[in-house]
């Protein structure tokens, strides 16, 4: 009997454990946002100096230093472009490659599937060297247009990968249905499959906006004028070799991450699900 | 009885024209209705993903057999396997393949085990999990151009936070992380895996989210303590989303680049060279273009027998089921 | 309206022959199932008929014209699917017109077609709903909806009521039928359900592993079965079936008891071996004796009207089904008599 009996102090004490591994754990993980808030709410040139773990006084100086001093808006302006262009180009395509791949049984459809995502598995760093040499044969080097397709190599892979999980999770029988109620197969896709994976599509542009936006690497090679540059790219500019601006770095670092911290959170659900079936980065 | 009033309607209609109309011309079913309809969707997006992702795998292919580097400016041309025979001698390659390795071993393990506890904390609605689980996926929508500048301005060698903190911990000294030879890797895997465990942490909350609740009943029942319960249903459960995951955390490890780059640059003397740094290095630094690009072809062909392995894993865990 | 032929038909799948040789005629305005158990290539019939599947081999013929060639939408079919295959995004009204909308009917009169459908299966206060917002009685007439809007030449239904729970199949079994009786157009029904066969179909295609095994009227297949499969897959509970040998004229042994078979049966010669069935309730008790089968009592279920008794004989279950209310046990010896007149021989 006294077996099956708790202790009747178990369970509290197990609550209070969890309670406080919970909340340690979390602060822990959120720290480094924290202190990024922190140190981007000190007044310049003073961040190695804050003593406590809040900020001394608090200014939006460096905000302002950001989008009057530096190009910081520009910046911002080029990534949005490049980030909807590119994700918008790869979506049209991508959408028709995933529809392919998800229901059309063609040979070769599996030895794409596999390259498409390896193309989106591998470094890109193994496509950003030739890609230069390329673009710098062709005069594309330095180029807004030269960026986007940059980036368009780098979401297309993941807009068909994305998509042909979406088709594949709308039923065949309505495609089927729609084709006996008088659709052409091509029909039937503009008027069931398309509308139902809308909602899909829409994660996959802003899946591809972000990915294009979180870019470094295209951006610092393929670019090289100022005023060129993505925000990821101009931000990291910050981080000299000698001596680092802390304070602007970090108020450029909030300004840059903030916009996807908002859509991320608004849609948290399709961008979670989107992440489960197997499309990361 | 619905069907009862089909009883009373009349039978007899007009045919309509809708018979007549449903024969379309020709050309639309051979190009939408017909064995063609595959590629009329499928080779645009070939020609799209040949002129940006084809064509430079190409270039990558004969640039590792050309001989474009600044060093031998008048060496252009002069095609040969001479970058693949380098690649086998190189002791830097041998290096930045173990450097990535090591890399991803430390980026999974940590990533695995934070992401573990963070959802096993915050599987069931208890005290603090809602907002909790916000903070666990807060990280992953960091830039990781923004993770390498925080993380930059904490590891600070002089008055960095870390090392304030550690003035509280007994016998722990502060270092110069990033400079310091044996810190620096383990100090871009902490890094790392702040920024990338939310992705094993969605994974693993779905994972435990589609496990029955009457197991643990029926564990609980059979006089299972929670310990047993974890390594007789939650682990076995979870076994196989592991396996996915440790594969995805692998992947991006070893593509991971503007962390490296951008808080070591490879360094302190070559110490945190990966393979995605070397390939760059390689490149921008040395102006190697050849060789960068035969590094690049060996790290593709690395993610590839990644991706298979992850291909093989897919279909058994039902990755749409997960949720 | 239009009659439907399937000539020498194979569906081969990579190295899987999933139809062989099949051949169907079915005459304009009949209700033919297609019955049999799961994965004997019926759906893939029926999914080849709507254009849907690919011919291996053989010709399918709508009326006059072979269609192996025509995409689904130039075949004048309508189709009910096993899971209604309602396009979620669409309203119930728009889900029934949508087959009109695609052949370019004027929109006044696809009005009128639509508001007839939904008047006619009880749906005019859900036409603007969702197919989410319905219960799957409503999705179930809904897709019936959207078949019989176009006014087809020939329905399809592939398991049309497997999704619903049992009181309301039956409710929607009668109404499929009355449709039928309504608009005397070919009807194709696929099913594993050989209760629905029996009550829905003028004829029944029992098929097996991709062969046809038996077409025939309900009555013709379970009372003259022509192999042990249909016997035992037609009616309920299932025929049994026993092992005998032929003894003499009119006479075979199972095991060591001689039963009277009545005859005369050509094609079974003395001594050769034969499958003897007999129908549960075509079994009775009797006193120990001359052609009675000795068993014992496992089971008994009692279902009401009736009682089910299982009894093993020579070590094989025997199924016998009893209105006598006498007081037995599990464990009793019992003894059997089977009626002449209704057994099935089979060779075995």
């Amino acid at each position: 009997m006294t077996a099956f009996r708790a202790s009747p102090f178990a369970p509290a004490l197990v609550v209070t454990l969890r309670t406080i591994a919970i909340v340690g754990l979390a602060m822990v993980v959120l720290f480094p946002v924290y202190w990024m808030a922190v140190i981007a709410l000190t007044p310049t040139g003073l961040g190695r100096q804050v003593m406590t773990f809040f900020p001394a006084s608090p200014t939006f100086e460096n905000f302002v230093t950001l989008f009057t001093e530096r190009p910081m808006a520009r910046w911002i302006w080029n990534s949005i472009l490049v980030a909807t262009l590119a994700s918008a180009i790869s979506l049209a395509f991508g959408t028709s490659c995933g529809y392919a791949l998800s229901r059309l049984r063609f040979r070769g459809a599996g030895l794409l599937l596999i390259a498409v995502l390896t193309t989106q598995m591998m470094p890109a760093t193994s496509i950003v060297v030739p890609l230069y040499m390329l673009f710098r044969a062709w005069g594309l080097l330095d180029t807004m247009h030269g960026m986007v397709v940059g980036h368009v190599s780098l979401v297309v892979p993941l807009a068909t990968w994305m998509s042909k999980g979406f088709f594949d999770s709308i039923p065949t029988d309505l495609e089927s249905a729609a084709r006996i109620d008088g659709c052409t197969h091509g029909a039937a896709f503009v008027h069931i499959a398309l509308p139902l994976a809308m909602p899909g599509l829409a994660a996959i542009f802003i899946y591809g906006f972000v990915t294009s936006w979180h870019d470094f690497l295209f951006s610092r090679t393929l670019v090289n004028s100022q005023e060129l540059w993505t925000a990821a790219n101009g931000i990291s500019s910050f981080r000299g070799e000698y001596f680092t601006l802390q304070e602007l770095q970090m108020a450029a670092a909030l300004v840059f991450a903030l916009p996807v911290v908002v859509v991320f959170f608004v849609m948290q659900r399709w961008i979670v699900s989107g992440a489960l079936s197997g499309s990361i980065r | 009885m619905p069907f009862a009033r089909a009883l009373l309607l009349d039978r007899a209609r007009p045919m309509t024209s809708a018979k007549t109309a449903s024969r379309r011309s020709p050309v639309t079913r051979v190009l939408f209705d017909g064995p063609a309809f595959p590629f009329i969707m499928i080779v645009p997006a070939l020609l799209v993903l040949g002129f940006v992702i084809g064509l430079p795998m190409l270039e990558a292919l004969r640039l590792s057999f050309d001989t474009i580097a600044l060093r031998r400016p008048a060496a252009a041309g002069t095609y040969g396997l001479h970058n693949y025979a380098r690649l086998v001698s190189d002791p830097k390659a041998y290096a930045a393949l173990g450097l990535s390795a090591l890399y991803m071993t430390g980026t999974v393990l940590g990533s695995v085990a934070l992401a573990l506890s963070a959802a096993l904390l915050t599987r069931r609605v208890v005290r603090f999990s809602g907002l909790a689980r916000i903070a666990f996926l807060l990280p992953w929508t960091m830039p990781a151009v923004v993770t390498a500048l925080v993380w930059g301005v904490m590891y600070d060698g002089n008055f960095g936070v870390i090392n304030r903190l550690l003035d509280f911990v007994p016998f722990v000294d502060g270092r110069n992380w990033l400079v310091d030879r044996s810190s620096a890797l383990g100090a871009l895997i902490v890094a790392q895996v702040w920024n990338e465990f939310p992705v094993a942490y969605i994974f693993f909350l779905a994972g435990l989210k589609a496990i029955p609740e009457e197991l643990y009943e029926a564990a609980k029942i059979d006089r299972a303590n929670a310990f047993q319960q974890f390594r007789h249903i939650t682990l076995p459960h979870l076994r196989f989303i592991i396996a996915v995951i440790v594969i995805l955390l692998m992947i991006m490890g070893f593509k991971s680049f503007p962390i490296i780059f951008l808080l070591t640059g490879g360094g302190p003397a070559g110490a945190t060279e990966t393979m995605t740094v070397l390939t760059y290095n390689t490149a921008f630094r040395s102006l190697d273009f050849s060789y960068a690009a035969t590094l690049g072809i060996l790290a593709v062909l690395a993610s590839a027998m990644l991706v298979l392995g992850y291909l093989r894993l897919l279909p058994r865990t039902g990755h749409g089921d997960v949720m | 309206m239009a009659s439907v032929d399937f000539r020498s038909i194979n569906k081969r799948y990579d190295a899987l022959d999933v139809l062989r040789d099949v051949d169907i005629a079915i005459p304009d305005g009949e209700f033919v199932v297609f019955v049999g158990p799961s994965g004997c290539g019926k759906s893939t019939l029926l999914r080849m008929l709507a254009g849907l599947e690919t011919i291996t081999g053989g010709t399918i013929s709508i009326g006059t014209d072979v269609v192996n060639a025509l995409p689904p939408r130039d075949r004048d079919i309508a189709m009910v699917f096993q899971n209604y295959a309602l396009y979620p995004h669409m309203s119930v009204a728009h889900n029934i017109g949508f087959p009109l909308r695609m052949v370019g009917t004027p929109r006044p009169e696809i009005e009128r077609r639509v508001s007839e459908a939904a008047e006619m299966l009880g749906l005019t206060p859900y036409l603007s709903r969702l197919p989410r917002e319905l219960s799957g009685g409503q999705r179930q007439r809904v897709a019936m909806g959207r078949a019989v809007v176009r006014e087809p030449s020939v329905f399809l239904f592939d398991e049309p009521l497997s999704n619903l729970d049992a009181s309301l199949r039956v409710r929607m079994r009668g109404e499929i039928k009355r449709l039928h009786q309504r608009l005397g157009t070919t009807m194709i029904y696929v099913t594993h359900d050989q209760i629905e066969a029996m009550t829905l179909a003028d004829r029944i295609v029992v098929l097996r592993a991709g062969k046809v095994e038996q077409i025939g009227t309900p009555l013709e297949l379970y009372n003259t079965p022509a192999n042990p499969f249909v016997a035992q897959f037609i009616g309920s509970p299932s025929m049994n079936i026993l092992e005998g040998v032929i003894a003499e004229e009119g006479r075979a042994r199972i095991g060591e008891t001689l039963i009277e078979i009545g005859g005369p049966h050509p094609g079974f010669s003395p001594n050769a071996s034969v499958q003897i069935g007999i129908r549960p309730h075509d079994i009775a008790l009797a006193e120990p004796g001359r052609g009675a089968l000795a068993g014992e009592l496992q089971l008994i279920e009692e279902m009401g009207n009736s009682r089910l008794l299982t009894i093993e004989v020579g070590g094989e279950p025997v199924q016998l089904e009893t209105q006598l209310q006498v007081a037995l046990r599990p464990g009793e010896a019992v003894h059997l008599a089977l009626s002449r007149d209704k057994l099935h021989l089979f060779p075995a």
